[in-house]
């Protein structure tokens, strides 16, 4: 055991000496987290910028006019930027990428929309955008349907308004008066969904645990969404130096020397990989500190965030352990592990959140551990998840660090034993 | 060929070449003996143009040699002592590489690359990588890479720093072989028999300044034809004087006497005073002259330190 | 003396140097094969909305006893939403629309009622949004319907339905409670009414010559396209470092290769393995991808040669910073995240506020993105890119000036 604490102290002193490969590794997801949070800002809701509209009208009456002013008014003024131009300036414009899209009402829009003819409002969109545009198109459309439908329920006082209008002399008072009840009795049933807002379409965000609120659960920080993924990446590589020390000691002789002692082979592996677990456990816990205290993220409870931390890290260990089982050249570690690496993580939501993903990746992302740990650690800092939400993944992340921990194991003993190829 | 004149070189409060002057004629060996540290390196770096001296003059064959001139790193091939190879690439591509750094193309190329592997008798692992080469083989191939577009002037920086004797001898032949040709040489090394084989004439150097500079022969004459005793023992109670003739005490510390003497037989009665005194005598040793003594005599400590 | 001939070096340093980087089987395998797996992941990227040519998935659970449920579940699917049963969904639903058991009933009754939309959290946000203004706009056409209907009975003197005044006495409820054919009228009343073509149409078009706006592989591809070749060249910084340990970097510097040389070959050496980058993954781009290239081929190989040469002067000034090679390979990981994501790869820059998009011109990754966005989804052509093209390769004599003066060939 004594022997094991001196390989193990040992190890520990050598990376305090040299700790800048494993500062910058566990940059790596601070960075990521820090660029995504600023970008997207802390609650994770995309702060849109104010789309640029332009708006080309060869119609200049109410229609027009009536989708003009709805543009500007309270929140779709504060989201679009409504430009008026005429159409060889907003083509240059777009074709010079200046807007979003670029909205053309045609000649006799009201004219048509009053005769129940159907007209054509052209959106041209910016190429090279893929969501703002679609907006500008979910908005026009929206107005379209309100035009659409307030012309169907006002279709018989315009036409009579029409008739009024265009017959000779003027209308009779009894005509008038109906033409006014009409609409009054319109405008008393539409009132009760404009004023009353007697049907609502009500949003609200569910977590994966299912809780619900209203908009983001109030324990969303995009800091932790993020985090939960990229930590995993981060102490991945950090397991990674750790026991690419044994190849590069190998290849230098120290191991060699070290073996010369009298002290057992298993001696020099299990103190390793204490190293290794040890080290990955500060990583991560220097990487949670940083994340409580710069980005704000709520850790959930210490046990639970213990528990799945050291299942995690022993998963990460023991698969770590079994990649160098099978690795003999700091070469091929290279070549291979990191590309593991960046492969499970990509796949596990290290990178990009699984809920983002086509249906056939999440059934994939299951197969890769990353998942598992980001999974819970997502519950943990989003949901406030206690021991048994996550206990699958705990089960899990254990088991598959026995897996690969004990064949992982006997393989680098008999590497090591063999002398590998330096 | 190579004219040196008043060379200095500082790095920060370092001087690491402090007024060096000699001069190399053509076809001579010319040694640079100092032990680690002594300047031999920056001496060799500021001759290959690697380094501008911050003052002095280097003029090689009537050229210009301090800033680096393209026709004069043409003339020369160095030999560092670090195997500066790419050790990715096999042996015979290495060379393919640095012969082409050298204006070598084509059948030229091919030619000169079969003569240098046959002379360090690599041939017939030339298409291995370098990296799985053994120390002497690296050696033997890092001299090849100097010499394979047959330079006029070889300036050779501690070439068998760290090798098996076999490649050792290999690698002298080669460099006498090379002199005998007419190329001018310049080798550095810390190791006094190679210096004592190898070269005409010898600079000593230490702290970035020469010593002294000669050929063996002159050298020698310098410490004379006294023998170096060294004596330890407990000389508290020794008062030093009555020393037998032809016995000169050179330096004296706690537990250690150093003399020379002339006649060897004074050797005796220098010892017979002490034990007459009752002085306990430890170990004596002797050293006859050689560079070793001269290097001693001229700069006060041994070549190894 | 014979005159050597300093193109014909920095060509044999180039040449040894893509050489070397090809002897290394890690280099291979992110230069040519992790771009791959990077390009079809983040090709599905967004795509938990739904299949594609669909805007947004919606996992319907429609409770209502009534006949409008069904209305409005009939006006989404025109709308060219991916609706799926909940029970088919089952845990898997992103978002979800529940209509309660007694919409129509409250509706009909003119009582508050309200339908949920339930997103999951990190759901696609866009899609989300686009789910639920489709719903609202389902609404509207559903109570436009129902307008028409009031009014019309209001106007035959229903006795269940009239105004005095300002107010509204009864309700279509009522109707249905009290006539025997109530419900049915209504129902195929409503159903002929939403079947009405639409009297206002959108024909929505694309700027430019351009046909497919940026997503899927058609965004993935030009954005891991930069971002690896940034990454090769940055990484390529590390065989700087090991070649000046080693003192290789030295010899090459007494032999007639002087500085310029080295600086020029190993500037070349990683061009050629750039362009051999971008020429793979564009034609990959094209023909395994699909995407579109847009009608300026050759502007987009200049453009991405310069690319190349900013990226490959950033190589060689990594390469000059540092002197460690596990410095430049942690600094290198770290500098290519940061400058992908600011600079477009990650995510389109229309999404992100002013001052990132700022920042990103202030970086050659930007300046790479939104010239290939020029060329390939606008389908411009050479005159588009020119600025771009002068602003990377002022990026590289930068880097490379920097570098040049940086640069030990021995520690």
């Amino acid at each position: 055991m004594n022997t094991i604490l001196r390989i193990f102290i040992l190890d520990l002193k050598r990376r305090m000496k040299s700790p800048l490969a494993i500062v910058l590794t566990m940059c790596i997801p601070l960075v990521m987290t820090l660029i995504i949070g600023s970008v997207f800002g802390r609650d994770g809701d995309v702060k849109l910028p104010r789309i640029k509209m332009l708006f080309v009208d060869y119609d200049e009456g109410l229609a027009a006019q009536f989708l003009r002013r709805g543009l500007e008014l309270g929140q779709l003024a504060e989201m679009v930027e409504v430009i008026p131009v005429v159409e060889e300036e907003g083509e240059r414009l777009m074709a010079e990428g200046e807007a979003s899209a670029m909205v053309v009402i045609p000649d006799s829009f009201t004219t048509k929309i009053v005769d129940g003819v159907p007209v054509t409002i052209r959106v041209v969109k910016n190429p090279s955008e893929s969501f703002l545009p679609i907006i500008v198109e979910e908005i026009i459309s929206t107005f379209g349907v309100i035009l659409d439908c307030g012309t169907n329920t006002f279709r018989e006082p315009i036409r009579k308004s029409k008739e009024i209008l265009t017959d000779e002399g003027w209308p009779s008072l009894n005509e008038l008066q109906t033409l006014m009840d009409e609409a009054k009795a319109i405008f008393a049933l539409a009132g009760g969904y404009m004023v009353d807002t007697l049907l609502t379409v009500e949003e609200s965000t569910v977590s994966e645990a299912g809780d619900e609120g209203n908009g983001k659960s109030s324990g969303f920080n995009v800091f932790s969404y993020v985090m939960a993924g990229s930590m995993l990446i981060g102490l991945l590589f950090t397991s990674n130096i750790m026991l690419r020390d044994i190849v590069r000691e190998r290849a230098s002789g120290t191991l060699t020397r070290t073996l010369a002692a009298p002290l057992s082979i298993w001696h020099v592996v299990a103190g390793k990989l204490l190293a290794a677990y040890m080290v990955t456990m500060v990583a991560s816990i220097a990487l949670l500190i940083i994340g409580r205290f710069v980005f704000g993220m709520d850790l959930g409870g210490p046990v639970v965030l213990a528990v799945h931390l050291s299942a995690t890290i022993f998963m990460i260990t023991g698969l770590m352990t079994f990649c160098f089982g099978l690795i003999k050249s700091e070469r091929a570690a290279e070549a291979i592990v990191s590309v593991l690496i960046i492969v499970i993580s990509l796949l596990g939501g290290g990178m990009i959140p699984i809920s983002q993903m086509g249906e056939a990746f999440r059934v994939i992302a299951r197969f890769s551990p990353v998942y598992w740990a980001s999974d819970g650690f997502m519950k943990i800092f989003l949901n406030q998840a206690g021991l048994i939400d996550i206990v699958q993944n705990i089960v899990i992340l254990t088991g598959i660090g026995l897996v690969t921990l004990l064949p992982g194991t006997w393989l680098l003993g008999r590497n090591l034993r063999k002398g590998g190829s330096k | 060929m190579i004219e040196v004149s008043e060379i200095r070189k500082q790095f920060g409060e370092v001087r690491a070449v402090d007024g060096l002057s000699f001069k190399v004629a053509e076809g001579e060996i010319f040694g640079l003996l100092g032990p680690n540290g002594a300047g031999k390196t920056t001496t060799i770096s500021m001759l290959s143009g690697l380094l501008a001296p911050d003052s002095g003059t280097i003029t090689v064959a009537g050229m210009d040699a301090s800033r680096g001139d393209r026709r004069v790193r043409a003339l020369m091939g160095v030999i560092p002592q670090e195997i500066a190879l790419y050790e990715e690439l096999s042996g015979r591509e290495n060379l393919h590489f640095w012969g082409g750094l050298y204006g070598l193309t084509g059948a030229a190329l091919k030619r000169e690359t079969d003569r240098v592997l046959d002379m360090v008798d690599l041939t017939d692992r030339a298409d291995d990588q370098v990296g799985k080469y053994s120390g002497g083989m690296k050696r033997r191939i890092n001299l090849c890479a100097g010499l394979i577009h047959s330079p006029k002037i070889i300036l050779l920086d501690e070439p068998t720093l760290g090798i098996d004797p076999q490649a050792r001898i290999k690698i002298l032949d080669i460099v006498k072989k090379e002199a005998e040709s007419g190329t001018t040489i310049i080798y550095t090394t810390h190791y006094l028999e190679e210096a004592e084989e190898l070269c005409d004439r010898i600079a000593i150097i230490d702290k970035g300044a020469i010593h002294a500079e000669g050929s063996l022969a002159e050298l020698v004459d310098l410490v004379g034809e006294e023998d170096m005793i060294t004596v330890t023992g407990d000389f508290k109670s020794w008062k030093g004087d009555n020393l037998p003739e032809g016995v000169r005490l050179d330096h004296m510390e706690e537990g250690s006497l150093r003399f020379y003497i002339s006649r060897k037989d004074s050797l005796g009665s220098l010892l017979n005073s002490f034990f007459g005194a009752g002085i306990s005598v430890e170990s004596v040793s002797i050293r006859e002259p050689g560079l070793q003594g001269v290097f001693l005599k001229l700069t006060g400590r041994e070549l190894r330190d | 003396m014979k005159r050597i001939d300093p193109l014909r070096l920095t060509w044999l340093i180039a040449r040894t140097d893509l050489a070397l980087t090809f002897k290394d089987r890690s280099t291979v395998v992110w230069a040519f094969i992790m771009p791959f797996v990077f390009i079809f992941v983040f090709g599905q990227f967004g795509n938990s909305s739904g299949p594609s040519g669909a805007s947004a998935t919606i996992t319907v659970e429609n409770n209502d006893r009534g006949p409008l449920g069904d209305d409005l579940i009939n006006t989404l699917r025109r709308e060219n939403i991916a609706l799926v049963d909940s029970l088919a969904a089952g845990a898997d639903a992103v978002r979800t629309l529940v209509i309660p058991d007694d919409f129509s009933e409250k509706v009909f009754s003119r009582e508050r009622t309200a339908v949920y939309l339930r997103k999951n959290e990190g759901s696609n946000a866009q899609a989300g949004e686009t789910a639920a203004i489709a719903i609202a706009r389902g609404l509207i056409k559903v109570v436009s319907a129902l307008l028409e209907i009031e009014n019309g009975m209001i106007g035959a003197g229903s006795p269940y339905l009239s105004v005095s005044g300002d107010s509204l006495n009864g309700n279509l409820q009522m109707v249905i409670d009290n006539m025997p054919a109530g419900g049915v009228m209504l129902e195929s009343r409503i159903d002929s009414l939403m079947a009405r073509d639409p009297g206002v149409l959108i024909d929505s078009e694309l700027a430019g010559r351009g046909v497919e706006p940026p997503g899927g592989f058609q965004g993935s591809v030009p954005g891991n396209l930069v971002m690896f070749v940034l990454m090769m060249m940055a990484f390529g910084g590390v065989t700087l470092v090991i070649e000046r340990k080693s003192r290789v970097l030295m010899r090459i510097g007494v032999s007639p290769a002087g500085r310029r040389e080295i600086v020029a070959g190993k500037l070349l050496g990683r061009m050629m393995l750039g362009s051999l980058q971008i020429l793979v993954l564009l034609v990959a781009g094209r023909y395994i991808f699909g995407i579109n290239l847009g009608n300026a081929i050759p502007a987009l190989v200049v453009l991405m040669l310069s690319f190349a040469f900013c990226a490959g002067g950033f190589s060689i000034l990594f390469g000059s910073l540092f002197s460690n090679p596990d410095q430049v390979s942690g600094f290198a990981v770290i500098t290519t995240l940061a400058m992908s994501a600011l600079g477009g790869c990650w995510w389109p820059l229309e999404i992100v506020s002013e001052p990132f998009r700022i920042v990103a011109f202030l970086l050659p990754t930007g300046w790479a993105m939104d010239g290939i966005h020029k060329l390939i989804s606008f389908g411009y052509g050479f005159s588009s890119v020119v600025t771009h093209i002068v602003v990377l390769l002022l990026f590289g004599l930068v880097f490379m000036a920097i570098a040049a003066k940086r640069l030990k060939l021995h520690d």
